[in-house]
């Protein structure tokens, strides 16, 4: 019968000896090196690869206005009165945080804490991370055009539900503020709304949602009379919408013809009418006076507007950021450090864009880079130049307004986006030596850093 | 606090044939107590005759006020149409309307029982308005952060633009002046409180708001209407309006008024803006208030969400104000004017699923009632309107206003009126028990009263030292009541500095934890001041403070009364009445906090802070937050501490008298006493049947004083009044 095999020879976990330096230890050390200086670098560019992906995103509509108000109807009917979207907005409510509407083929939800990072969400569990907001992916064809922002009221007066708005108001690209028709206009409505950027403010919708509850049409044409004269002035338009008698008029199978079962909104108007067993007509009627139709249409007009001036910002942020790099380096002591990355990160950068098959994810993560490098490099460097104040504005400006980089960042295409970035890294390439040449006799006025203060918007 | 009635008890309450006017439990309490009143009257003499007359004109002067105030188109204006019953006489629209301030007079005593008379601006008062000076500057100021005040300026600019417009060349003849009417039209208030049109031109002598913005005060004047009590039902201008002179105007009116009834609104219940309104009033008059949710017609389903709505508010007054019970009821005031009658035009309208099943469901409408208001089984149009007037809130609201104005100030001063009035018969029965005791008609008396025979006579002083005594305790009795006021007072006179040496520790604690946190590296915009426990401190200041004062005022009166006694049981020992003080405790009295919940700059939004943070020097900043908090808080300190002074004064000045009475009466005796002595003296005592007349005269002027006394007494409590009789 066969043996045992015999024990293998005992293996030696010794590595050998180290030997002097080989041609692939040489290589190691370069690559070791190389990776120090362009980690630094990455930030910026991430910055720009956000500029990138926001720019392919659809506008954003965010859906404001005080408690109750009618907010998250009218944001439902935004969203082609989606039962999906109706029981998604439940999680808002429930974790009284704000829910982001967008495309997505497959029905989902998941938190959103703060630098982005998301989370499942489950029910009945507090969240994993501090909650931004939430964000629900829905196979809607209409959120390919835009997403919908919808905020959850204050259910507590107490509670100060306006830093809940300017945050939503932050990340809008278009708002509609919701007032009730019957008690319209308010003024602390009037004072929230004046408190939200002005950017948004000139483009935006002011929606008197519940119509229905005006008892006649010269009520209607009243309070749209006062709205135009005392609130027009600061939005774009302004509407009268139900958001109740739009989702009736939409249904597709009737209901029972009885007066009995009707509600209130609907018994009134078809209470009106001659025949009034003739609930098809009084849909036709119903989405007529639901004012659905003229906000649509509005809405559609504002999206051009919106997407227009969305390219210009785009523009500006990565001139901005071009100039930032610029700023920031030659402000710094003359460390050689930052040229080196500098200079690795551009080539880097160049390298990319001149490949014919650019992945667009490669290209955002140098944007992000970008950005990680004017934070932890040039802060650093800077700090002894500028003095601390400036230097924390700079580094605030990167943190916190990476969004807000990334919002401005629409642009007129991907390609033409690249363009921009040709030419942004052109100009760097020149200016950089000149830059960091003048470096010696720098104060902290430096006037490559003026514009800042224009991208701190 | 919700009520525990269905609306269906209201209504039945409503077909049982009671008094359901409003006040109808006050104005039965007042009508016991001057009955009583009357009947003793006829039984006095001399001084305290004098105060009982008193207290009885004063009993008719009493009227209480009643304030309607919420945001902007909460429906006030209508629900003040429901109340009065009298719908379509306040303008109402879908747009701000109400303007100024508009009274509506039931019933007041000494003032016209038809008519309407508006008051314009003074020249000079309408221009501090204008000018923006003032508490007006200072609201926008610290209400409105980073609001431009040049915009503010603007809006009154603009209105006295318009009002020169509107107005022509009238314009600067109408100041100062008043309009009367003896009749009034929904179009003549129209044209004087109201907004009217936006139009820029001169108006038409009948347009609407042709004067609003130069009237001061609007009263109209009625008969007592559906008030069993005379009452002042005041309308005022929404408040959260974005025109802000609107807010301010509100809030000068109220200040005076004593039941508040809130209007809010069934879709958005208890807002934000209203609970600064209610914080307020729960410094002005937290007890008095009432929460009206207009517009349950307007939700659907109002059968299921009706008490989720009461349930919801309810849950946030118990936690925001939990020691103040704030009754709360739903309705709509389109259901109650419907009922009474204006609008049954709409009635198709109105009359849907939602109604029915509200009607239904909160046991208004039986099961088998018919839903019908057409056709062969149609319910009876007063059915209709019973149905819809039980559902619209307003029998229920009626009957809080009535348990209200119990509580508030003219229920107070009834009860106060009252206790005069059992000090008064006691006062009475004091006297004829002492000249009873003192006659030699002993044994008359025997027979007629068994209880008195015991008491052993003990007169034996002679003239003189009754004379004494009588002017020793006339002269100590004698301006008692400003030495009163002036000891109580006195307490209260160090809270003014009590409060600043809170007030500055607190600023200077402040300033060391934002000095720490500074050092420690965190950034100040995150700091914020913590002036609710500050405020919460100096509440409790005053409070101890004004409750101190208040037990020194029945201590002061203790004094007294032993002082008196003492004085009196040398001369008659027998004559032992117990001199009860009375007390704060009896009205529930608190001081006014008002300057408490007046907004300062600490209660400004986030915004605002980061911006003052960045203009500050970094050093600079705590040493700025302890000056912020003394300047802004030393006047509310102020404020406080004259309020409780002054509320304190009045009511003193009120509630001592029964006391004094007392006082006086039993000196009255001593005098009695006395001059019967010198009659006795001068021989010319009453012959046997005179004498045995005046004892049956006297024994019954005792007897009906101690039942009047009793019968008030007995008013007082079943009227849930603490009587201060023994
Ligand atoms: N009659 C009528 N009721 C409406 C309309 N829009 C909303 N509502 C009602 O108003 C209430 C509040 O509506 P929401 O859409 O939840 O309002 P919201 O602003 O999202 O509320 P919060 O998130 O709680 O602040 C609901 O009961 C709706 O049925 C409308 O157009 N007509
Ligand atoms: N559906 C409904 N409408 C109401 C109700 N009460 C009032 N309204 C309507 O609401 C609107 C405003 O009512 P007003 O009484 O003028 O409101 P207000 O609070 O006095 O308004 P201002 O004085 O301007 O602040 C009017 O069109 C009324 O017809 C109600 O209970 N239900
Ligand atoms: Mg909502
Ligand atoms: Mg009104």
């Amino acid at each position: 019968m066969p043996g045992k095999p015999p024990d293998p020879a005992p293996i030696s976990w010794e590595w050998p000896q180290a030997e002097p330096p080989s041609a692939s230890g040489l290589l190691l050390a370069r690559l070791r090196s190389a990776r120090d200086r362009l980690a630094p670098a990455s930030p910026v560019a991430r910055a720009l690869r956000r500029i990138e992906t926001r720019l392919l995103r659809p506008p954003v509509i965010a859906v404001l206005g005080e408690s109750r108000t009618g907010k998250s109807s009218l944001a439902g009917l935004l969203l082609r009165n989606s039962p999906q979207a109706t029981s998604l907005n439940k999680l808002s409510c429930l974790y009284l945080a704000p829910i982001l509407f967008r495309y997505g083929e497959r029905q989902a939800a998941c938190g959103v804490g703060t630098g982005g990072v998301r989370f499942a969400l489950k029910p009945g569990q507090a969240p994993a991370h501090p909650l931004r907001y939430i964000e629900a992916h829905l196979p809607l064809d209409c959120l390919r055009h835009y997403e919908i922002l919808d905020v959850p009221g204050m259910a507590d007066p107490a509670r100060d539900g306006s830093q809940l708005l300017s945050a939503a108001a932050r990340c809008a690209n278009l708002a509609i503020w919701c007032t009730m028709a019957t008690q319209a206009w308010k003024g602390s409505e009037q004072r929230l709304w004046l408190s939200m950027p002005s950017r948004l403010r000139a483009v935006s919708v002011l929606a008197a949602t519940s119509k229905d509850s005006l008892r006649s049409e010269s009520d209607e044409e009243k309070v749209l009379a006062r709205l135009r004269r005392e609130a027009a002035p600061h939005f774009g338009s302004v509407m009268l919408v139900s958001s109740v008698q739009a989702r009736e008029a939409c249904k597709t199978e009737l209901d029972e013809p009885l007066l009995e079962g009707l509600p209130r909104y609907l018994f009134r108007l078809v209470a009106t009418q001659k025949d009034r067993t003739s609930v098809r007509a009084g849909r036709d009627e119903l989405w007529k006076a639901s004012g659905a139709q003229e906000l649509f249409a509005g809405l559609s007009g504002v999206l051009d507007v919106v997407q227009a001036n969305r390219q210009q910002s785009a523009a500006r942020a990565a001139r901005g950021v071009a100039r930032l790099a610029l700023g920031s380096i030659g402000a710094g002591n003359p460390a050689t450090g930052i040229a080196n990355a500098w200079t690795a990160l551009a080539g880097e950068l160049t390298d990319t864009l001149g490949r014919a098959a650019v992945d667009d994810a490669l290209f955002a993560r140098f944007a992000g880079d970008l950005s990680d490098f004017a934070t932890n490099s040039l802060g650093p460097a800077l700090r002894p130049v500028l003095g601390e104040q400036d230097c924390a504005e700079i580094g605030d400006l990167f943190r916190c307004s990476a969004d807000d980089l990334a919002e401005a960042a629409d642009g007129p295409g991907v390609e033409a986006a690249r363009q921009q970035l040709r030419a942004i890294l052109a100009q760097l390439q020149e200016e950089l030596p000149e830059a960091l040449g003048r470096l010696p006799e720098m104060s902290g006025q430096n006037p490559a850093l003026q514009p800042l203060s224009e991208l701190a918007l | 606090m919700i009520g525990e009635k269905t609306l269906g008890d209201w209504e039945r309450a409503a077909a049982d044939d009671r008094d359901l006017r409003i006040g109808a439990g006050l104005r039965a309490f007042c009508d016991e107590i001057e009955g009583l009143g009357k009947q003793l009257q006829t039984i006095l003499e001399g001084s305290v005759e004098e105060v009982v007359s008193e207290s009885l004109s004063a009993l008719n002067k009493q009227q209480t006020q009643i304030a309607v105030i919420g945001q902007i188109k909460a429906g006030k204006s209508s629900f003040v149409n429901a109340l009065t019953q009298m719908p379509g006489l306040l303008p109402t629209d879908v747009n701000p309307w109400t303007a100024a301030v508009t009274r509506l007079h039931f019933g007041s005593p000494a003032k016209p029982q038809q008519g309407a008379l508006f008051t314009f601006f003074e020249r000079d008062e309408w221009q501090h308005l204008a000018g923006g000076g003032g508490r007006f500057k200072e609201l926008i100021e610290r209400l409105v952060p980073g609001y431009d005040e040049g915009a503010v300026r603007s809006q009154l600019d603009e209105m006295r633009r318009r009002a020169e417009l509107r107005l022509g060349p009238f314009f600067h003849h109408l100041f100062g002046q008043t309009r009367w009417y003896a009749e009034i039209t929904p179009e003549i208030i129209e044209r004087y409180v109201c907004l009217g049109l936006p139009l820029d031109e001169p108006l038409l002598e009948h347009a609407p708001g042709r004067f609003a913005d130069i009237v001061k005060t609007a009263d109209l004047f009625f008969g007592n209407g559906p008030f069993a009590f005379p009452a002042t039902v005041i309308d005022t201008p929404g408040t959260n309006d974005p025109l802000l002179v609107r807010d301010e105007v509100t809030l000068s009116a109220i200040e005076d008024a004593d039941v508040f009834v809130i209007v809010l609104t069934a879709q958005q219940p208890l807002t934000a803006a209203d609970l600064a309104l209610l914080r307020i009033l729960h410094g002005l008059r937290k007890e008095r208030v009432i929460i009206f949710i207009n517009r349950l017609d307007d939700v659907s389903d109002p059968a299921f969400a009706h008490r989720a709505i009461l349930t919801g508010v309810d849950e946030l007054l118990r936690r925001e104000f939990p020691s103040a019970h704030i009754p709360i009821v739903a309705g709509s005031a389109l259901w109650a004017n419907a009922a009474l009658g204006m609008e049954h035009a709409g009635l198709d309208m109105l009359w849907c699923p939602d109604l029915i099943g509200y009607a239904r469901n909160t046991g208004v409408m039986r099961p088998e009632e018919p839903p019908y208001i057409s056709g062969p089984r149609a319910l009876p149009p007063e059915r209709v309107s019973q149905i819809l007037f039980a559902c619209s809130g307003l029998p229920e609201m009626m009957a809080q206003i009535s348990k209200l104005m119990f509580r508030g100030l003219s229920g107070q001063v009834l009860g106060e009126l009252g206790s005069t009035l059992i000090a008064a018969a006691e006062s009475s029965a004091a006297s004829a028990r002492d000249e009873l005791l003192g006659a030699s008609t002993l044994s008359t008396i025997a027979i007629m009263d068994e209880s008195l025979s015991n008491t052993r006579l003990s007169v034996s002083e002679d003239v003189e030292r009754l004379h004494r005594l009588e002017a020793e305790a006339s002269r100590y009795l004698q301006g008692m009541d400003k030495e009163v006021q002036r000891q109580a007072l006195e307490g209260l006179s160090p809270l003014r500095d009590a409060l600043e040496r809170e007030i500055s520790t607190f600023a200077n604690e402040q300033a060391a934890n934002l000095r720490a946190s500074l050092l420690q590296g965190q950034s100040a915009r995150v700091w914020r001041c913590d002036v609710v426990s500050l405020r919460n401190r100096i509440e409790e200041k005053v409070l101890q403070a004004f409750w101190e004062a208040g037990r020194r005022f029945v201590e002061t009166q203790r004094q007294i009364g032993g002082g008196l006694r003492h004085l009196l049981r040398e001369a008659a020992p027998d004559l032992d009445i117990e001199l009860q003080p009375a007390s704060l405790l009896s009205f529930n009295l608190t001081p006014p906090l008002s300057a408490l919940s007046r907004p300062l700059t600490f209660d400004l939004e986030e915004k605002w802070w980061q911006v003052w943070w960045r203009r500050q020097a970094a050093d600079e900043k705590a040493r700025k937050i302890e000056e912020m908090i003394l300047t802004e808080f030393f006047p509310v300190a102020d404020e406080l501490a004259m309020a409780a002074q002054n509320e304190l004064r009045t009511y003193i000045s009120s509630a001592l008298q029964p006391f004094l009475i007392r006082c006086q009466s039993v000196v009255n005796v001593v005098r009695e006493r006395q001059q019967r002595l010198l009659t006795e003296r001068a021989g010319d005592s009453l012959k046997a049947w005179e004498m045995e007349e005046r004892t049956k005269e006297v024994f019954a002027r005792l007897k009906e004083s101690e039942r009047l006394g009793l019968a008030l007494g007995a008013s007082l409590k079943r009227h849930g009044m603490r009587a201060d009789a023994r």
